[in-house]
């Protein structure tokens, strides 16, 4: 294979995988890191290095797109943030002492959870609770986006920041962006409207990896060749999937998804346990 | 209070879109100039991790290599730019919270742009 064509087809796959994150809001990290160590046999770190630079692209792509800047809890975001920090230098450090085929195996582990994850999603009347007290020391309760007159509780908050701090460690530990765990800490824990939850866990993604980014950096996991038709793609491919995402039968393309992320994931894992023999 | 709010969003969205397109330029430029020099060459190894070399990972380097319109060193720039954008990002929250004198938030982002510029800092 030419640079050429491996150039193509790293702009490819990550162009379709950006159509994918965007549809069905799990985040492109967890997919394009299997396509590219089981498909085109790239090492694992520098898989995490450019999946990490597409994150904090889609991230930034997705505020401006849906415009939804105006919907995320910044006081929410920037409290969860502190949570998300500490773990992702907690996970840089991790990373240090584990091998390789250890990560993918809790990379695989981790992609069976998302697709799990992605089915937990009810709706139920979570309006008529309380705040918890720290929500109402920290002044989380804020306007919902949508029903008029209406000011959403913010509940459970000392367990979502220990989620966050789990999310933070596998975000720096995998190169991802853990959008899931943002998920289950402001949907499922929180119980905030999903729009808050949605648009707040983007800003939390784009920032948290940063951090992991920089320490990537550092270590020399980024790579330029690698990298940049995979972020141009990357990006390219989550615009095109806003513009669709009102046309598409989600629930269809979330079975998909999930089934393929299962696949992917139980391929990690073997390939984990493979390298230990 | 909500006039503050409004104008960061807008600002917000107006850094990202900025943010978004200079390392698009970077990204795009960096790469086409390296498709010309080195694209009909064979595959790079990406199979086994040797870590990036000094000039593309130590800033500085970086932005000396750039000058000269080294492909490589104009795609890490591009890949700077979105990292630069996030730490704007708190920023500009940070000065939300400074007009509406929330003390409480004023730390949390001031700690949490040490930590961020902390490990850029790594790469410096």
């Amino acid at each position: 294979m030419t640079l050429y064509t491996f150039l193509s087809l790293l702009f490819f796959i990550a162009f379709i995988t950006g159509i994918l994150g965007a549809l069905t809001g799990l985040g492109g990290g967890v997919i394009l890191i299997p396509f590219l160590v089981i498909g085109l046999k790239i090492n694992i770190y520098y898989a995490m290095g450019a999946s990490l630079m597409c994150v904090i692209a889609t991230s930034s792509g997705a505020a401006i797109a849906h415009m939804q800047e105006n919907y995320s809890n910044l006081r929410l975001g920037l409290f969860l943030i502190t949570s998300a920090v500490i773990g992702a230098i907690i996970g840089a450090s991790l990373l240090l002492i584990l091998k390789a085929n250890f990560i993918e195996i809790i990379f695989g582990s981790v992609l069976l959870i998302s697709a799990f994850l992605a089915f937990r999603r009810k709706e139920d009347n979570k309006y008529s609770q309380k705040s918890h007290s720290w929500a109402l020391f920290l002044k989380l309760p804020a306007k919902h986006p949508l029903i008029k007159n209406t000011i959403y509780p913010v509940q459970r908050v000392p367990e979502a920041w220990g989620v966050m701090l789990i999310g933070g460690i596998l975000s720096s530990l995998l190169g991802i962006g853990s959008g899931a765990l943002n998920i289950v800490a402001m949907d499922l824990i929180m119980r905030l409207p999903y729009q808050v939850a949605a648009a707040t866990s983007n800003f939390i993604i784009g920032v948290l990896a940063s951090v992991s980014a920089g320490i990537y950096f550092s270590r020399g996991y980024i790579d330029p060749v690698l990298t940049f038709p995979l972020v141009i793609g990357v990006l390219l491919g989550s615009f095109l999937g806003g513009k669709l995402l009102h046309k598409t039968n989600i629930k269809l393309l979330r079975l998909i998804f999930s089934i393929l992320i299962i696949t992917l994931g139980l391929q990690m894992i073997y390939k984990g346990f493979k390298g230990f023999i | 209070m909500i006039k503050i709010m409004n104008k960061m969003h807008y600002m917000m969205n107006q850094l990202l879109l900025l943010g978004i397109l200079l390392s698009l330029f970077f990204l795009i430029l960096g790469g086409t100039l390296f498709i010309i020099n080195d694209g009909n060459t064979q595959l790079v190894d990406f199979k086994d991790f040797h870590g990036e070399p000094k000039y593309l990972t130590f800033l500085p380097d970086i932005i000396g290599n750039a000058k000269n319109l080294q492909p490589k060193a104009l795609i890490q720039i591009g890949l700077y730019t979105l990292f630069i954008m996030q730490i704007l990002r708190i920023m500009l929250a940070g000065w939300f919270f400074i007009k509406t004198k929330d003390a409480t938030y004023i730390l949390m982002s001031l700690l949490i742009v040490f930590i961020m510029v902390g490990s850029l800092w790594l790469s410096i």
